[in-house]
């Protein structure tokens, strides 16, 4: 009677174990499973954010070439990236609204040149999230097309 | 004496109902502990299920593989090439369209002697490395002359990205036309996201 009542004490235990396994898998599984998703909403959101920058860089007359009053909207003139880059952070403040928690730069790569700072500033200690798209950028003074990228750094 | 008898008869009885009633609760109880581990399990395979279907909205991702192509495309036959003064990109590939067994015309020769086919091909692949491969991006991007002859062929596969269903690859055609009649046109095709499926 005693073994068998040790016995079942045995098989109680083992069923709580096995319970508690799978409550503990059950919450693991959920845990993880809402981490990814959070983390994939979060990526979506900067890759977003970043469409929009990349829409708005297109369309702004501060950036945006222009020939004989027609807009070339897949490019940059590059004097007017120069003194938009060259503007402090008093100056450029107008741009807040536009791009947050965004830093925008250019590099040209063909034929290798230089890379300008736009607007904004890194944020170490917040999550960075990278989209970069092709631009021409357009030398005026030249009258010659050379090739480049936008870069966006979204920091959330 | 019988009397005595009757009494055991009917405790023994009794005893026989309790020992079946107790024998039958056990059972239930045991019937819904294994419901409830069913119930679990079943709620454990319908959240591993809900994670597998659950499907990445693809437009998004669509739509900035198609901006990236165009925008390559675009700015790259706008580039002015260092081939031979104010030549653009454009230029350059329709020569090499033009004669796509020759590597391009006799008449249009780079300024380092270089025919427009072998130009366009070093300039191309330095652009496509210092962008798309750079930023990881897998890619194929192709040029086909008019008579549908492969003229260029590039590409990079990301091993560690998981671009490899035919859901996520974009494709990006750019037709131009090699001559002023309009009826022969080159294709410039760039798919973004793994090997183009055309």
């Amino acid at each position: 009677m005693k073994k068998q009542s040790q016995m079942k004490i045995g098989e109680s235990m083992v069923i709580i174990i096995i319970f508690l396994f799978l409550v503990v898998f059950g919450l693991v599984f959920y845990v993880k499973y809402k981490i990814i998703s959070i983390e994939g909403s979060a990526k979506e959101n900067a890759e977003l954010i970043a469409i929009q920058t990349v829409q708005k860089i297109q369309f702004l007359p501060e950036l945006q070439c222009s020939v004989e009053g027609t807009v070339d909207y897949n490019c940059i003139d590059i004097l007017k990236l120069a003194s938009l880059s060259e503007l402090g952070d008093d100056q450029n403040g107008i741009y807040d609204s536009m791009f947050p928690e965004t830093k925008i730069s250019v590099q040209q790569i063909y034929p290798p040149g230089a890379h300008w700072d736009v607007y904004g500033d890194e944020s170490p200690f917040r999550d960075e999230h990278y989209f970069a798209i092709p631009f021409a950028l357009f030398n005026t003074t030249a009258n010659q097309y050379y090739f480049g990228y936008v870069e966006i750094k979204v920091f959330t | 004496m019988n009397k005595k008898k009757k009494i055991q008869k009917k405790n023994l009885h009794s005893f026989f109902i309790n020992k079946k009633l107790l024998k039958n609760k056990k059972a239930q109880v045991e019937i819904v502990g294994l419901l409830i581990i069913v119930i679990m399990i079943s709620i454990i395979l319908l959240f591993a299920l809900k994670a597998m279907l659950d499907k990445k909205d693809s437009s998004q991702n669509e739509f900035i593989q198609r901006s990236l192509a165009s925008s390559f495309i675009g700015s790259m036959l706008n580039t002015n090439s260092i081939c031979t003064k104010d030549t653009h990109m454009d230029k350059v590939l329709i020569d090499c369209a033009k004669y796509p067994t020759m590597g391009g015309s006799n008449e249009f020769k780079c300024d380092n002697g270089m025919k427009s086919c072998e130009f366009a091909s070093i300039i191309i692949e330095d652009m496509l490395n210092k962008t798309l491969k750079e930023w990881k991006k897998s890619y194929e991007f192709k040029v086909k002359a008019p008579e549908g002859q492969l003229i260029e062929e590039l590409n990079f596969t990301n091993t560690v990205g998981n671009e490899i269903n035919k859901d996520s690859v974009t494709t990006f055609v750019q037709p131009l036309s090699v001559d002023t009649s309009g009826y022969r046109t080159m294709e410039i095709i760039l798919c973004i996201g793994g090997k183009c499926f055309i």
